[in-house]
């Protein structure tokens, strides 16, 4: 099964009002559902896990809570936070 | 061949100037760079360029970084070139954001606005710097400590007739009060300019999240530098908080602006 794993960014800002992430060409902004997702992914991740461990800390989103963890994971797989590792 | 030394962002560019009409182009370049002539202190050495100005009859050499038969064409895609040149040189050591600066000569204060290419940078640039010592209207480069190494290069300005080119046009030749060495970051200004903005122009002050999210794109080599995002946020944290400044006319903001810098 596939885990998320978080790619490693040249500087990261933690602030109230937000985090950045700098990675080589591009900044990208989290809001603090992806900064907890970028905060679990240090290791690999099962997205089961992921799911489970941010549905505690936020509460479950309405319908799948997999499949949103899933969409959140993918959105920041395209803006280069994260990757899936087997 | 004419040799000429270009001097900016704390960079040294050697431009080799051949062809038939070196001559030519090395009046052209001496009077455009009138303000990077000589060197402001400890440099690096950028990328020498070959830069050729043509007769209509006569081949490009093969190691020409710019070269054409159109002397204004020509100066255009040099100011690129010398620019791309000092940043390469600078990554890894200088913080350089896509902005104009100016500063107070009395006291250093610059002023640094970033902005996207096409919105405005140079009109303020030609009218802040009839106030303001003229530092930069393309590349603002400083240290980790804030002092700013100027880039007083000719302004690029849109040549008449919609042609898509732009004129290189020396700050001396336009006025602007003269350039000063030591001028430390005071005040960042993200401009942000509507032609159909409604009312009059308004201040916003940015959180340094955001602040630091609209500056990034606007930068060159940042993640090149050793904890970027900390070293800019301490700059907003511990000074003045960056502003948005929304606004449709650049006469319509001057003065506000001189005041973020002058004493």
């Amino acid at each position: 099964m596939e885990r998320v794993l978080r790619f490693q960014p040249a500087d990261a800002l933690f602030r109230e009002e937000g985090t950045l992430l700098l990675y080589e060409t591009t900044v990208v902004r989290l809001s603090a559902l992806g900064e907890e997702i970028f905060h679990a992914t240090a290791q690999p991740i099962h997205l089961a896990e992921l799911a489970e461990h941010l549905a505690a800390l936020f509460g479950a989103p309405e319908g799948d809570t997999l499949g949103a963890t899933e969409l959140a994971v993918h959105q920041l797989s395209l803006q280069g936070v994260v990757r899936l590792v087997e | 061949m004419t040799t000429i030394e270009v001097h900016g962002l704390a960079t040294r560019c050697v431009l080799h100037l051949v062809g038939r009409r070196s001559d030519e182009l090395a009046d052209a370049v001496g009077a455009a760079w009138s303000r990077c002539l000589t060197a402001r202190g400890a440099e690096r050495d950028g990328t020498p360029l070959t830069v050729a100005l043509l007769a209509a009859d006569e081949e490009a050499p093969e190691n020409a970084d710019v070269s054409g038969t159109d002397l204004g064409q020509v100066l255009q895609s040099l100011t690129q070139a010398i620019t791309y040149a000092n940043i390469a040189a600078q990554t890894g050591r200088l913080f350089m954001l896509h902005a104009g600066a100016v500063a107070d000569p009395r006291t250093g204060r610059a002023l640094v606005y970033v902005a996207r290419g096409g919105t405005g940078k140079t009109t303020l640039t030609r009218q802040l710097g009839a106030h303001l010592s003229y530092l930069t209207d393309e590349t603002a480069g400083f240290t980790a400590d804030g002092v700013l190494h100027p880039y007083p290069k000719p302004l690029s300005v849109r040549a008449a007739g919609n042609t898509g080119l732009k004129d290189e046009i020396s700050p001396d030749a336009l006025d602007l009060r003269p350039t000063i060495d030591g001028a430390r970051l005071h005040q960042l200004v993200l401009l942000d300019r509507r032609n159909s903005l409604d009312g009059p122009p308004h201040v916003t002050p940015l959180d340094t999240i955001t602040a630091l999210a609209t500056l990034a794109p606007e930068s060159s080599a940042l993640s090149s530098l050793p904890r970027p995002l900390q070293t800019l946020a301490g700059f907003l944290e511990s000074g003045r908080p960056a502003l948005r400044l929304t606004y449709h006319e650049a006469s319509e903001v001057l003065d506000d602006l001189r005041a973020l810098v002058e004493a």
